[in-house]
């Protein structure tokens, strides 16, 4: 290509040098030296090297307020069997010995909802309260190691992708401050509630908010795909919903003065209530008369009710002695007891209700 | 003087001006009147003859001063202009996609990488500087003012999104997010549209630097000039027995060496103005534009880490700057693209300083690992041990490669458009002195022998 074109450049300059001179000839050595060497020459952009748009989300809309499948009280799951199986005692074709027998179980957890499930940017492990959850539950499977990273695998979620996890078979569990409910139920399995959230909003601290009715007409914030933005949706004061994909960008979007407020689980506003000291909580969300309380439940594949089982025989073998062996209240203690100010009341392991 | 002579209007003809109503008729009668004497008609002759060659000074003159123009222009405006805002573009995708592997490793920010980060933004700023000081079009000054007032904004999201890392606190990764959206969806096309209004002037520049009408033009008047000057001494040939009018003959050679001189100038400029722009314009913008489409794929890998999973648009865009570079998603090339273009385009110019293709491949397969160990349960830890360890020395080496071709090329740009300038370098003069020379001496020529009917 470029040999050629070398190879073409002194025959056009003799051309552009010495015009025909007469009649015919000049006219045809004109033309063509116009139409070969002596042509303008343009330089555009290459096309190559036009700007490539960037690639946006699809946007967060705010749901609908929709009328959730009624199926009794969410809370009530299935009844753990009578002995828990023992570590490495797994009963045959069960989806728990398959867990075994892979020799490890994989958790879906957020990783920046502190003091939840956050990713401890020191050493890049997983913690929080979710995360002691989902240790138990794999020390139940493989003993007293399992909650070593060779037996517990966290993979990263948001909040919207929760579901999606469980059901493209990317996580046996998600442990990730999911609340349950009629409609999540026709998707995946809970186990009973391992802990009842309060939801809240958080506001600056010298805003006039004293409660989600304070803020009819503003935004608030909540991540996207969580009841939480439904219930800023559903609200009768009729605030703005805006969901962000992660709680700290909704945070963010409050420093920042794009919203008003945040609304989500009493127990996360606290974590960004300390990251953040010019904010506070109002007082309890309130639709419909009643508080709204989010019931955290653990998900599970509705393919596998075993593996629902093992995780509620789990959740009541840590419950308050004598019943259990009191590792939930260590637990709470360890992540939920110094917060300041204190959880009101504080916080209990919901009562398990089973269905069968 | 005997130009005066020659053109000064007779008496017939100034009252053929007063008496406008007798019309060209009159005038043609005055000129039959002229051209049935021989000194009226080689008065008439020599006025045809300085009509010509001022014809062809004028031309010449005015193309080569047009070109002249065109080249300086791009040379001391558009060209800087079009390397600043590419700079420029590249400096902040450099300091975007720094910042975004800092956070990678934690709350503390490595000193290197943080100086790095600056280092960009000091240069971006100083780039903003020089095309603020360069009168460009109406259209970026919007772009100006948007990278002006949004830079601050994004070096002050970054100080937040550094405060709350240091603090350990996820409302970092938030900032950080924020501010990376800001740069690649409002500071990035801002910088864009700076390159493509001085892109536009290079190719106004270009277009301009070699039109092919100063070409048709020269040529036509100096066939014209020529054709005259060989008619004239054909018809004194035949009307006197003289058989060399030696001031004619010396006219007729200075005329084609007019021509001769400018259209060789006019050619040596345009071929290394066309070398200019295929093998400097050319890989030099599809260069830039393949290290500021790695850096954004290298900074989404990082943002999608960091977002831990909420990584799907941000893939979704490494997917397509994959694309324009010619690769699909999971590594294999496409066949077209950017960087199979960039190569063509550079193999030419023995650019031998690594291959970008395979460079490319080299760090997109680490980038398909990295994304892979994301997804899987338990690898987010390898994930971004490989994105900050063999990720980050594939992608340098293959953003060090690109850098070295945008430079190599930028550098040709610039000696094609001076080596262009100097083709036409006193051609301006050269034309002026030779024309009126040839001009005199048609006069000198037809003159003698008007003189011989006295």
């Amino acid at each position: 290509m470029t040999t050629r074109r070398i190879r073409l450049r002194p025959s056009r300059r003799r051309l552009c040098r010495r015009p025909g001179t007469r009649g015919a000839v000049a006219a045809s050595a004109l033309a063509a030296l116009l139409a070969a060497g002596c042509a303008t020459v343009a330089s555009p952009l290459p096309r190559a090297a036009r700007p490539l748009p960037i690639t946006t989300a699809g946007g967060d809309a705010a749901p609908a307020a929709t009328a959730a499948p009624d199926c009794g009280n969410p809370e009530v799951s299935l009844r753990p069997p009578a002995v828990l199986p023992a570590p490495g005692a797994m009963p045959a074709g069960s989806y728990l010995e398959t867990i075994a027998k892979r020799g490890f179980l994989t958790v879906g957890m957020l990783s920046g909802a502190p003091p939840f499930g956050s990713l401890n940017p020191n050493d890049g492990t997983f913690e929080g309260f979710d995360v002691d959850i989902a240790k138990e539950i794999a020390k139940a499977i493989f003993g007293p190691d399992g909650a070593s990273p060779q037996h517990l695998k966290f993979r990263a979620v948001t909040t919207a992708e929760r579901i999606p996890v469980i059901r493209n078979r990317e996580a046996d569990i998600v442990v990730a401050t999911m609340t349950t409910n009629c409609q999540r139920r026709t998707l995946v399995d809970f186990s009973v509630p391992y802990y009842q959230a309060v939801a809240k909003v958080l506001v600056l601290k010298h805003s006039s908010y004293r409660s989600l009715d304070d803020l009819g007409g503003r935004k608030v914030c909540a991540p996207a795909n969580t009841t939480s933005l439904q219930h800023i949706a559903d609200a009768p004061s009729n605030p703005i919903p805006v969901g962000l994909p992660n709680d700290a960008d909704c945070l963010l979007a409050l420093q920042s003065g794009e919203v008003d407020g945040i609304l989500t689980d009493d127990t996360i506003l606290i974590g960004m209530a300390q990251q953040d000291p010019q904010t506070r909580l109002t007082g309890s969300v309130v639709i419909d008369g009643k508080v709204v309380v989010e019931p955290d439940a653990v998900a599970v594949s509705l393919d596998h009710p075993d593996l629902t089982r093992f995780v509620n025989g789990v959740l009541a073998r840590i419950a308050r002695p004598p019943a259990g062996n009191g590792r939930w209240d260590e637990i709470a203690d360890h992540w939920l007891g110094s917060l300041y100010p204190p959880l009101n009341p504080a916080p209990a392991q919901p009562p398990a209700l089973y269905r069968d | 003087m005997t130009l005066a002579t020659t053109l000064s209007p007779s008496p017939a003809a100034a009252a053929s001006g007063a008496e406008k109503s007798a019309g060209p008729s009159r005038a043609v009668t005055w000129l039959r009147a002229r051209a049935n004497t021989t000194p009226g008609l080689l008065r008439l002759l020599g006025v045809g003859l300085v009509a010509a060659v001022v014809l062809l000074w004028a031309a010449a003159f005015t193309a080569v001063l047009v070109r002249d123009d065109a080249v300086g222009a791009m040379r001391t405006e558009a060209a800087p202009a079009f390397v600043a805002a590419q700079r420029l573009h590249a400096d902040l995708s450099e300091a975007d996609a720094t910042i975004v592997s800092a956070f990678l490793a934690g709350p503390v920010e490595p000193a290197d990488q943080r100086a790095a980060f600056d280092a960009s933004i000091a240069a971006a700023a100083g780039e903003l500087r020089v095309l603020a000081g360069t009168d460009g079009a109406a259209t970026s000054k919007d772009a100006l003012d948007t990278l002006q007032r949004e830079l601050p904004a994004y070096t002050e999201l970054i100080g937040q999104a550094r405060a709350n890392n240091r603090l350990g606190y996820v409302l970092g990764s938030a900032y950080l997010r924020r501010a990376s959206q800001l740069m690649q969806a409002t500071i990035l096309p801002a910088a864009d549209s700076l390159a493509a209004s001085s892109a536009d002037q290079v190719d106004d520049g270009y277009r301009r630097a070699t039109s092919s009408a100063h070409v048709a033009l020269v040529s036509a008047a100096g066939l014209i000039s020529l054709a005259a000057l060989v008619g004239v001494q054909y018809w004194l040939f035949r009307r006197t027995n003289r058989r060399l009018n030696l001031p004619l003959v010396v006219a007729t050679v200075l005329v084609a060496a007019t021509v001769g001189i400018a259209l060789d100038a006019f050619s040596a400029e345009r071929s290394r103005l066309l070398d200019g722009r295929d093998h400097g314009f050319v890989p030099m913008s599809e260069a830039a534009q393949a290290r500021v489409l790695g850096l954004r794929a290298w900074g989404d890998e990082g943002l999608s880490l960091i977002a831990r999973g909420d990584g799907a648009t941000l893939d979704a865009d490494a997917d397509a700057v994959a694309a324009r570079l010619g690769y699909v998603p999971n590594g294999l090339p496409t066949g077209s693209g950017l960087l199979p273009t960039l190569t063509e385009h550079l193999g030419g110019q023995g650019f031998r300083d690594g291959d970008l293709t395979r460079l490319w491949r080299d760090y997109q397969q680490t980038s398909i690992q990295v994304r892979a160990l994301v997804t899987n349960a338990g690898g987010f830890d390898q994930a971004v041990e490989l994105a900050h360890g063999d990720g980050a020395a594939a992608f340098g080496r293959y953003d060090d490669t690109a850098d070295r071709a945008l430079t190599a090329s930028q550098q040709r740009f610039g000696e094609r458009l001076a080596a262009g300038g100097d083709a036409l370098g006193g051609r301006a003069i050269i034309v002026v002195v030779l024309s009126a020379l040839a001009l005199a001496l048609a006069l000198v020529g037809v003159q003698s022998r008007i003189n011989e009917y006295r």
